[in-house]
């Protein structure tokens, strides 16, 4: 089987460039054009997965053809190639991709505004989604983090809710500013890194990432190279290059305080659209980091892991404050988000095989379990578009499956053992504690504060439940609506991904088996002392 | 699962995994069976258990008395780190086994009764077996983390089962406020174990034997904290009164007999693993939550918080005993779960006797003793039983109750030397409890069963027999022919199979004891003999004013930060962008200005004007483009001036 | 040397101007038939486009494999000025092909100018010597001033005479400098070595003065801050056909020309006066104002004035780059330029003369009765910005790379802050170009019009055409980049 990465990114491009000689009226074909296209990558996934084979460092299914190689006279030559390969970390997060693009489909099913453009746009963001899990290429990365960006705005500015517009703006602003402060460091990286087989007399500038990992392929006297002396502020180039990439990143992540834009976005974007933006794009963020930021710039990852730790806390403590207090529910769940995403950062932060496998098993779970979390809050907004916590008491009595779906997502979602989200967070939490005996990166206490976050997840999730769901039903709004149980496209969103959740929960070897030698493979390179000073 | 195989296929396995999985496979047939079919579901959930309460006696056949035993798989590996999960087997281990197993059956049978007239008893089935399984995995399991999981799951079915009664709101808070306690201690759990794993590279219980290691005491003390939460201790326990929100039987089995005895079990597992100082703390913590329940149930006229109340203070003392016998308050434990969940099946009995009773009228509280008395004639089984499981728990001789009792004050007492010691302190605490034990228990016995009869409970019935016979069981093991055949000695073969640390048997001990309780009795009777009805101070009544100061100085203050940490979300950080927004703006409107100003501006004057006659002149004389010139010109200038000056 | 020696040189020079001969006899042949055929055909749209496509063949034809001085030094055929020249071809000819779509009919003068203009730009791009450069100048601008008039409007007419006046100004300042020059150096060859060497010797202020001067006029031509300011009232009043024509063709010839003054004054490095340090500073400023002032601009042909005078900002970060490199992405980005200006332009004027919007606020809802230019528009707007997957970001990718290069060779913070602020004007140009996006698709219609645009085919085609060339040139910038990459700039 060759070429099966090119299918996974190429089937949703196709299909959307197809889409477009269609007319718009022809409502269901796009619905079904849409959802072919998930099942078949969910096939191509298996073929992936048949043909991964053992589970080393190594990058599987690798493609690499040239793409741009152009000679820039005296200054070298300018190489940038269609370079895409799966390695533990990107298949895990590609199959997550994979599975809840599937539901949002089925999820997007009654959406009726616009269908051609809505479905093309959904496809485009589900084939940039993969292209930037599998690209090795940092320009083909850049292009496809790019590429999310425009389809994303229009979804929540067409199909958003009420306040839309400013949503989207935000959102754009936000991510363009931290795309801007990548592509710094993008153009600094590619001057400064020639590609070793590139003739001595013409140096290749190449974009190849793996290549940039290896320090002696830096250009010298090229500001990123160890030992340039540019020095701006308190920082070196390379320091203030893994800043810049850091911020870029944590601005999707979301870290606090650059977080601002999700809760906005997700109270706004219609259901299945903050589906994919909480389960798929903020993990862009955290890929971007294990991917470019740590491995490239190992000396910047240590220098600053505990700024980085820090965030991370701060991030739980903060989200789950506010989730505490948040009275829309969508937005209770956007910043459980924002708090569930710091413990992604403390895990890095924390170079540690443990912290770096339960953070990447974090975004894994948390993909799962917060498409769940959305599904669920669409459910009730599509029955009353009232999300008002307050306004609501004993559904239960009126929509028992639903209220246990309820408690499934929110315990899973609040570190349930049994649910995935529990392995990632112990997972977390231990490589973050032993950090400071294995490689005295971050102090104890971070993780200690941390687990308060657990606590008070618990405080919110339970606090909802007891209002909204216990008690006598009631509904303040207007009473001629009926709360109907879930029907039946809904049952079929949430189940496969509750027996997701519970499935990962109590055999997570099943993915640790792919992420373990990512993780220790960034754990060498980091730590690697004369990765620091070749 | 990968099995390291350390007994690759011992009968054992099996059994234990029948133990474990035959309560989770009613909880999933539960679900299965539908709605026409939904009378099947409290049978078949009771056989279940009754064929786990069978698999659970083999295998305490199988291994009791045998060496400490592990069977175990690796769960997670990352890096060069193994979590295992597996199956521990000591003579503890089984024995707790088949008390849970053996209670947990009993409880089930009486559900049936208990739950004839309710319709959802579906969820209610269910959750029992899961509860059960979650808290045989907490006995089986090997491994810490494992541990911690079911640890976890336990509290999970608690908070359903006790917002059961949905529709009451009372229920679903004292549910949260359950869970959030002991997620609270769970948290220390956590932090435990992450310290023991950072210093010891492991969680298998059998590797900790023996290891000392930095920070051992903080680790102690962070699990005791998990302790504290599970099993009720100051200042963790006021969750507890509010669970009896639960159906009784409920209580009786999670509440009285199995989780909040978690705790005590986690003590009595790693006992080896508390430092001399951590357990100082264990101790005054154990005594002061002894001392505080045994007073709160005094002044309780709620049925089941009276039990409730009683349960933490018999919980405080296994606590407080545990530094000194482990063994002592293992076997007190065992104890105690037969006879408090004897004593709430006997009060789940009256409960809904008195419902049935009348039904009618809901303003009267049944749970209420004051409105209550003389039940010995219409319910006599019931009677009988609950008196033979309150003289149990007040500890009068020939019970189980006196013999664990006993054995536990001898043990504290053997590690008095002088009394102004802190275990003579907290020795002088425990004699205190010894002497208020009765005293409650002989206030909620006389209040339920003498006096004279209400009026409006004439007809009320006795329970059913499928409620009588657990009852009957329970009281029956209650009686000291369970554990010894000697009254008065305590070598008997259940102390002996505790492995008792050997010491001096004080004969002085027993006697006092029974002085003591005996002491209590008559002060008892005089104190209530005629049912006084009024209550006492709110201090002693509500939870010691414990629910107000969480309520005021943790509670309050986190709505507060929250509240503010969203203010400062939605006006600063987003002020902030909107800030770069505005200056945006302002740069453009800035540069905009000009354009607007004076290019726009004189456009329209020119419009008008040209309206008129456009001619050349006209343009000239409305002076717009010397104006343009002149900024183009200026600006050279400035850029010019400017550089040259640099 | 002898008359006969004189005439010699003439004699060969001609040869090489051939490409500017098509164009002179073109706009002649204009001229005529203009005067027999006095009603308003497409002939003479075709007769222009012949002449821009066969004077395109020649200069392929006459592809100069070595730069050769003409007319004693008076002009210059390299192959950076003969690149330059195809695209003010293809920017002539994609200009009549927008005529087609106006509401009426030009008169042949209007394809005489252009001509005219075209011709004018490839004598610009070649002179070496102030006095071509002058002549070649003031042919470009006064064709434009009446070009600019050919609405036929009061505005139009308005417009033309305000580019008229503060152009002349702008020539007027630019004579004074050179003639400032002649005195400093002594000669108007501003590429022989006398004229170098004198002014190396010679180092005062007056030189940076006049250098200064010189530069006003180029960088009236190409609507660069600090004299940009006519811009935005000359292309609103304009017709849009004329505007883009404008936006592209003479920029792209002052730069050209701006390119070989500012490496002539720069005196191989030894310059007193640190002219990196001023083009980077207009750059920084032009980009800066530019995309300020679109920010709140409701007139789309309006803000395309404004994003024009940031654009030529961008083109003058690849001068500022001061590197062989620079230059060749200098050409790069002017490409993509062309390309990307022109397809904005010609949807625009889809929608001004199908609908009659000019201001932005109008297209609210059209997303969806005009499909397909919508789309493209996007792609063109997202070009301009510079995000891929569109040309436009390979553009500034290497324009970047180029500055960040000459930032690490000289180490000039200038040059970093040129950086910095290039790339987070990125995000403001989104804003304003984005409007256009959100008004189309996300902003519900508000007068119920539902005239369903019916878009001249060819039109359509036009636009695919070049959106495809914006999308390949992101995906393949190679097929061209191979070819700059042959072009070796020598002063």
């Amino acid at each position: 089987m060759q070429h099966l990465i090119s299918y996974l990114i190429f089937l949703p491009l196709g299909a959307a460039l197809l889409g477009l000689f269609v007319p718009s009226d022809k409502k269901n074909f796009f619905r079904l054009l849409a959802l072919s296209v998930s099942i078949l990558q969910v096939i191509v996934l298996l073929f992936i997965f048949q043909s991964y084979g053992a589970t080393d460092t190594s990058f599987r299914l690798v493609e690499k053809t040239s793409w741009i190689t152009m000679d820039v006279g005296t200054w070298g030559s300018f190489k940038a190639e269609y370079f895409v390969g799966l390695d533990g970390l990107s298949l895990s997060l590609v199959l997550l991709t994979v599975l809840v693009t599937l539901i949002a489909v089925i999820a997007s099913w009654t959406i009726d505004k616009q269908v051609k453009g809505y479905f093309i746009l959904f496809l485009l963001l589900n084939g940039a989604v993969i292209g930037s899990f599998c690209a090795l290429d940092l320009l083909l990365f850049y292009l496809f983090f790019e590429f999310m960006l425009l389809p994303m705005y229009f979804l929540i500015g067409i199909w958003g809710g009420p306040r839309r517009e400013y949503a989207s703006v935000k959102f754009f602003l936000y991510t363009l500013l931290g795309s801007i402060l990548i592509l710094v460091v993008v153009i600094a990286l590619y001057v400064s890194v020639k590609d070793p087989n590139g003739t001595s007399t013409n140096i290749t500038h190449t974009f190849n990432m793996l290549y940039m990992r290896d320090p002696s392929n830096f250009i010298e006297g090229s500001l990123l190279h160890h030992t340039s002396g540019w020095i701006l502020g308190p920082f070196s180039a390379r320091l203030w290059a893994f800043l810049l990439l850091f911020i870029g990143f944590a601005i999707k992540l979301p870290m606090v305080p650059l977080h601002t834009w999700l809760p906005d976005a997700h109270v706004e974007a219609p259901t299945p659209v903050s589906v994919l933006l909480a389960a798929l794009l903020l993990k862009i963020g955290g890929y971007g980091l294990l991917r470019l930021a740590y491995p490239v710039f190992p000396d910047g990852a240590v220098y600053f892991s505990w700024l980085v730790g820090l965030f991370g806390v701060i991030s739980i403590i903060y989200g789950a404050m506010n989730a505490l207090a948040s009275k829309d529910l969508k937005r209770l769940i956007a910043y459980s988000s924002v708090s569930h995403m710091g413990f992604v950062l403390l895990g890095i932060a924390s170079v540690t095989v443990e912290g770096i496998s339960g953070a990447v098993y974090q975004m894994f779970s948390h993909g799962i379990i917060s498409a769940m979390l959305f599904l669920l809050a669409g459910v009730i907004s599509d029955r009353t578009h009232d999300r008002l916590i307050e306004n609501y008491s004993g559904l239960s009595s009126k929509m028992p499956v639903y209220t246990g779906f309820i408690i499934v997502a929110f315990f899973a979602s609040l570190g349930l053992p049994g649910f995935s989200g529990f392995i990632a967070e112990i997972l977390t939490l231990l490589g973050a504690f032993s950090s400071q005996g294995v490689n005295n990166l971050l102090p104890v206490w971070m993780a200690i504060v941390a687990t308060s976050g657990l606590l008070l997840s618990a405080a919110y999730y339970l606090w909802t439940i007891q209002r909204m769901f216990y008690g006598r039903f009631g509904y303040k709004g207007d009473n001629t609506i009926t709360l109907s149980d879930l029907d039946r496209r809904e049952y079929s969103t949430l189940l496969p991904l509750a027996l997701l959740t519970i499935c990962f929960g109590i055999f997570p070897q099943v993915l640790l088996d792919f992420i373990n030698p990512f993780a220790e493979q960034i754990v060498r390179i980091v730590l690697d002392p004369d990765m620091l000073n070749p | 699962m990968t099995e390291t195989a350390a007994i690759p296929d011992h009968p054992l396995t099996y059994l234990s995994f029948a133990v474990l999985l035959l309560p989770l496979l009613s909880f999933f047939l539960c679900h299965v069976i539908g709605e026409k079919f939904s009378w099947l579901i409290s049978l078949v959930s009771t056989a279940l258990l009754c064929l786990t309460s069978l698999a659970a006696f083999l295998l305490y056949q199988g291994a009791y008395g045998n060496p400490e035993s592990v069977i175990s798989w690796s769960w997670i590996k990352t890096g060069n780190h193994i979590f295992e999960v597996g199956f521990l087997f000591n003579d503890q281990v089984v024995v707790m086994t088949l008390m849970v197993t053996l209670v947990s059956a009993l409880v089930h049978l009486y559900s049936i009764g208990y739950m004839a007239d309710d319709r959802a008893s579906k969820k209610y089935f269910a959750f029992l077996g899961f509860f059960t399984f979650a808290m045989l995995g907490l006995i089986l399991s090997s491994n810490l983390l494992l541990t911690f999981c079911f640890w976890e799951l336990v509290g999970f079915a608690s908070y359903r089962l006790i917002s059961y009664y949905r529709d009451q709101s009372k229920a679903a808070s004292a549910a949260t406020k359950a869970f959030l306690m002991n997620r609270v201690g769970d948290m220390g759990f956590l932090v435990g174990l992450m310290i023991i794993w950072s210093a010891t590279g492991s969680l298998e219980i059998s590797q900790l034997h023996q290891v000392s290691f930095p920070l051992q005491t903080a680790a102690g003390l962070c699990i005791f904290l998990g302790v504290m939460g599970k099993s009720a201790q100051f200042p963790l326990f006021t969750w507890l009164p509010d669970a009896m929100k639960a159906p009784t039987p409920v209580s009786a089995l999670i509440h009285a007999a199995t989780m909040v005895a978690a705790g005590v079990y986690l003590l009595v597992r790693l006992h080896f693993l508390f430092t001399a100082d951590a357990f100082v703390v264990i101790t005054w913590i154990g005594a002061i939550t002894a001392l505080l329940g045994a007073l709160a149930a005094l002044f309780q006229y709620d049925l089941k918080k009276i039990l409730a109340y009683s349960t933490m203070s018999q919980l405080g003392l296994m606590v407080m005993a545990m530094a000194v016998s482990p063994g002592a308050s293992f076997l007190h434990l065992l104890n105690h779960a037969f006879f408090k969940a004897g004593l709430f099946l006997g009060a789940g009995a009256i409960i809904h006797a008195m419902h049935t009773a009348h039904h009618t009228e809901k303003a009267l509280d049944v749970q209420d003793i004051r409105n209550m008395g003389a039940l010995r004639t219409q319910m006599p089984v019931t009677f009988f039983c609950f008196a033979i499981c309150s003289a149990a728990l007040a500890g009068l001789p020939l019970t189980s109750g006196f013999v664990s009792k006993d054995i536990l004050l001898s043990h504290l007492g053997a590690s008095v030397n002088t009394l102004w010691s802190q275990q003579g302190i907290t020795m002088i605490i425990a004699w205190i409890t010894v002497f208020l034990t009765p005293i409650y228990a002989f206030r909620l016995f006389w209040y339920v069963f003498f006096g004279q009869m209400k009026n409006d409970l004439v007809m009320l019935q006795e329970a059913p027999v499928i409620m009588r016979i657990p009852m009957m069981i329970l009281a029956l093991l209650s009686l000291t022919l369970a554990v010894s055949f000697a009254p008065f000695s305590i070598t008997a073969w259940a102390s002996k199979l505790l492995y008792l640390q050997t010491f001096e048997e004080s004969t002085y001990i027993p006697y006092i004891t029974t002085a003591i309780v005996i002491l209590a009795l008559i002060v008892g009777y005089f104190l209530y003999r005629n049912q006084p009805t009024r209550s006492r101070s709110r201090f002693l009544t509500q939870n010691f004013l414990l629910d107000s100061f969480y309520a005021q100085y943790i509670i309050q203050p986190f709505q507060f930060i929250s509240g503010f940490t969203l203010s400062l979300d939605k006006t600063w950080i987003d002020r902030g962008i909107h800030a770069v927004a505005y200056f945006q703006v302002s740069l453009s409107h800035l540069a905009g200005w000009f354009d607007r100003s004076v290019i726009d501006g004189s456009v329209n004057l020119m419009a008008g004007a040209a309206g008129r006659l456009g001619t050349i002149t006209r343009y000239l004389a409305a002076g717009k483009i010397q104006t343009y010139v002149l900024w183009a010109m200026l600006g050279l200038i400035i850029f010019m001036i400017w550089f040259l000056i640099l | 040397m002898g008359l006969s020696e004189k005439l010699q040189w003439i004699a060969d020079s001609v040869s090489f101007l051939i490409p500017e001969f098509v164009l002179i006899l073109g706009m002649l042949i204009l001229l005529m038939t203009g005067l027999r055929i006095r009603k308003n055909t497409n002939v003479f749209a075709i007769l222009a486009i012949s002449v821009f496509v066969i004077a395109g063949f020649v200069t392929v034809m006459h592809w100069p494999a070595r730069p050769v001085a003409l007319f004693n030094g008076m002009l210059r055929t390299d192959d950076f000025s003969s690149y330059l020249k195809l695209l003010f071809l293809i920017g002539g000819i994609l200009t009549v092909c927008m005529t087609f779509f106006e509401k009426e009919k030009f008169r042949s003068e209007y394809f005489v100018l252009l001509t005219t203009i075209v011709a004018g730009a490839h004598f610009l791009v070649m002179s070496m010597n102030f006095v071509t450069l002058l002549i070649s100048l003031e042919l470009i601008s006064i064709s434009s001033y009446l070009l600019v008039g050919f609405g036929f409007t009061k505005q139009s007419s308005e417009g033309s005479l305000k580019y008229f006046l503060f152009g002349s100004v702008a020539t007027a300042v630019m004579i004074y400098g050179m003639s400032l020059f002649y005195g400093l150096a002594g000669t108007l060859d501003f590429s022989s070595n006398g004229f170098v060497g004198k002014l190396i010797q010679t180092p005062s202020p007056l030189f940076f003065i006049a250098g200064c001067m010189v530069l006003a006029g180029f960088l009236f031509k190409i609507s660069a801050a600090p004299f940009h300011i006519w811009a935005p009232d000359v292309y609103q009043s304009a017709p849009v056909s004329v505007v883009a024509f404008l936006s592209v063709v003479p920029k792209l010839a002052g730069v050209g020309a701006l390119v070989k003054f500012i490496l002539a004054i720069n005196l191989f490095g030894q310059s007193s006066f640190d002219w990196q340090w001023v083009i980077a500073a207009i750059a920084i400023l032009s980009i800066t104002i530019g995309n300020f002032s679109a920010l709140w601009q409701n007139d789309a042909k309006r803000m395309m004035a404004y994003s024009s005078i940031a654009q030529s900002g961008f083109l003058l970060v690849g001068v500022a780059a001061f590197t062989q490199e620079g230059l060749h992405f200098l050409l790069f980005y002017a490409s993509i330029f062309l390309i990307m200006n022109f397809l904005v332009f010609v949807i625009l004027q889809q929608f001004e003369t199908g609908y009659g919007i000019t201001a932005i606020s109008e297209l609210a809802g059209l997303g969806k009765n005009a499909q397909i230019p919508a789309v493209l528009i996007v792609i063109g707007l997202v070009s301009l910005t510079g995000l891929p997957p569109t040309g436009g970001f390979t553009a500034k990718l290497f324009i970047f790379t180029s500055l960040w290069d000459s930032y690490v060779q000289s180490g000039k913070t200038i040059i970093l802050v040129l950086f910095l602020v290039g790339l987070v004007n990125t995000v403001v140009a989104l804003f304003f170009y984005l409007k256009i996006p959100y008004y189309l698709f996300i902003k519900p219609r508000i007068s119920d019009s539902t005239i369903s645009l019916k878009i001249p085919s060819f039109s359509l085609i036009l636009q695919a055409l070049l959106a495809m060339l914006v999308l390949l040139l992101f995906f393949q910038p190679d097929l061209l980049m191979g070819w700059i990459n042959r072009i070796n700039f020598v002063l």
